[in-house]
């Protein structure tokens, strides 16, 4: 990978976390194509397929993976551009008592690799983030996890076309989710 | 689903859930074969009293219209009615038992064009294997008591809230659908839920905070020292024959809040089971 297209793809990821830490909601929305899939799974408490602290169990049947399945399980979030537009729109309702008033976020995204997509004009980006949420006067909460983005050109510019987000935890220990990744 | 207990000295099941039996077929054995769960579930901690998901469950109609107006208005895309209706009533089989019913006609589903056409489709049989009742209320979300809570009409779920002290509660909760309806329906409950009943859901965020404002609130110093008002309807709820339970006559009501309450008051207060 050039040194310039990284650069490139890292400032792309850098000022759509700062979109969402500043509530420009709207803008961000611009960022995904309209045929996004954005999901967020969650983990799952799982023995290693051989480990000796479990005594019976059909080997063949066990599911060594502690991330939960993209299909079929449930998620923390799987959201379409029409959903995700649906969230912002009830933001701008004045009714959305989760967010109201607002959780403070900073986004802190890390880790960034940058590969080859499915097509010239797309690329796989892999990314860590570390989300610090502060609200009202003493709620904190961190959500932790992994990005697997695709970013795709079009017209000259990245637009993220699917982002599936790992979250670290398995009982989820904030109350919700009402921020965006 | 199995129900158990450490207890040895509890009633037996059919006995302690009695007339919610048809309560809970309405939920859960609507068709053939019954239902199935989706892949896994949903555990979240929030910091409020596992008491208020639960009587909310059962009892709070009231509050749909201001928490959730938001949700109602851009969640989604077709089909929504904001305007409340008049029919309906709060229902209690007895025993702390408590559910949220709507009126025979009125919609009691996710407003998902695939699920409302599925649900018609199914109707007959879900007459058929819940009788004549069904014909008086929709009944759409519900707790047995005390913390075991199910919803049908933004999502199909059944949770458990788990106290985790006086002000924290561990939600387990699962999606589930008809057994025998078709893939594209099961991704339609599947996604309904997520979106609107989860610990993103933009119906459920909303509660969350409520119940956690609550708890709070509860613990204050002058708080403590009032009583706490579940008034609303008193004197207009009788027991109906055909329900085979005590029913609210008008929809917007504190009689389950009252019927909930009562039996909690009364288990914390008991020796044993004999002297219920």
């Amino acid at each position: 990978m050039r040194e310039e297209l990284l650069r490139e793809v890292e400032q792309f990821l850098y000022r759509e976390a700062r979109l969402l830490d500043e509530r420009r909601f709207h803008e961000w929305l611009e960022l995904f194509t309209d045929d996004v899939r954005y999901w967020m799974v969650g983990r799952t408490t799982r023995y290693p397929t051989a480990s000796k602290a479990i005594t019976t169990m059909n080997r063949h049947r066990h599911r060594e993976t502690d991330v939960a399945s993209d299909d079929g399980d449930l998620a923390i979030l799987d959201e379409t551009k029409a959903t995700l537009g649906g969230r912002i729109a009830r933001l701008d309702t004045g009714m959305a008592w989760a967010e109201d008033p607002p959780s403070r976020t900073r986004h802190i995204i890390a880790n960034i690799e940058v590969e080859p997509g499915d097509s010239a004009s797309e690329l796989n980006v892999y990314s860590n983030f570390v989300v610090y949420r502060n609200r009202s006067e003493s709620e904190q909460d961190f959500y932790v996890g992994a990005r697997q983005d695709t970013l795709r050109n079009v017209d000259g510019g990245w637009k993220i076309a699917r982002r599936k987000l790992v979250l670290d935890q398995n009982v989820l220990l904030a109350k919700n989710v009402s921020i965006f990744f | 689903m199995i129900f158990a207990t450490f207890d040895p000295e509890a009633p037996p099941l059919p006995e302690y859930l009695g007339e919610m039996t048809w309560y809970l077929d309405a939920f859960f054995d609507r068709r053939e074969g019954g239902i199935e769960v989706i892949g896994g579930m949903h555990r979240w901690v929030m910091p409020c009293n596992w008491k208020f998901p639960a009587e909310n469950f059962g009892g709070d109609a009231y509050h749909v219209q201001w928490t959730h107006l938001s949700a109602i208005k851009t969640s989604f895309s077709t089909g929504v009615v904001t305007k409340p209706n008049a029919t309906g009533t709060m229902v209690s089989p007895g025993q702390g038992h408590i559910v949220i019913c709507v009126g025979p006609t009125d919609v009691g589903d996710p407003p998902v064009p695939e699920i409302l056409a599925y649900e018609r489709e199914i109707r007959p049989e879900v007459e058929k294997r819940l009788g004549s009742r069904l014909g008086l209320v929709n009944p759409i979300v519900g707790t047995v008591f005390p913390n075991f809570s199910m919803l049908r009409a933004t999502s199909r779920t059944f949770r458990v809230w788990q106290p985790r002290g006086p002000d924290k509660t561990e939600v387990w909760s699962w999606f589930y659908v008809d057994k025998a309806a078709p893939p594209e329906i099961k991704e339609a409950v599947r996604v309904a839920g997520v979106r609107g009943f989860s610990p993103s859901g933009t119906f459920e965020q909303d509660d969350m905070d409520n119940w956690q404002e609550c708890t709070r609130t509860c613990r204050g110093v002058v708080s403590r020292r009032l009583s706490l008002n579940t008034a609303m309807g008193l004197g207009h709820e009788r027991y109906d024959e055909d329900l085979k339970a005590w029913a609210s006559d008008f929809r917007i009501s504190e009689s389950n809040h009252r019927q909930f309450y009562r039996r909690w008051a009364q288990l914390m207060a008991a020796e044993s089971w004999a002297k219920v």
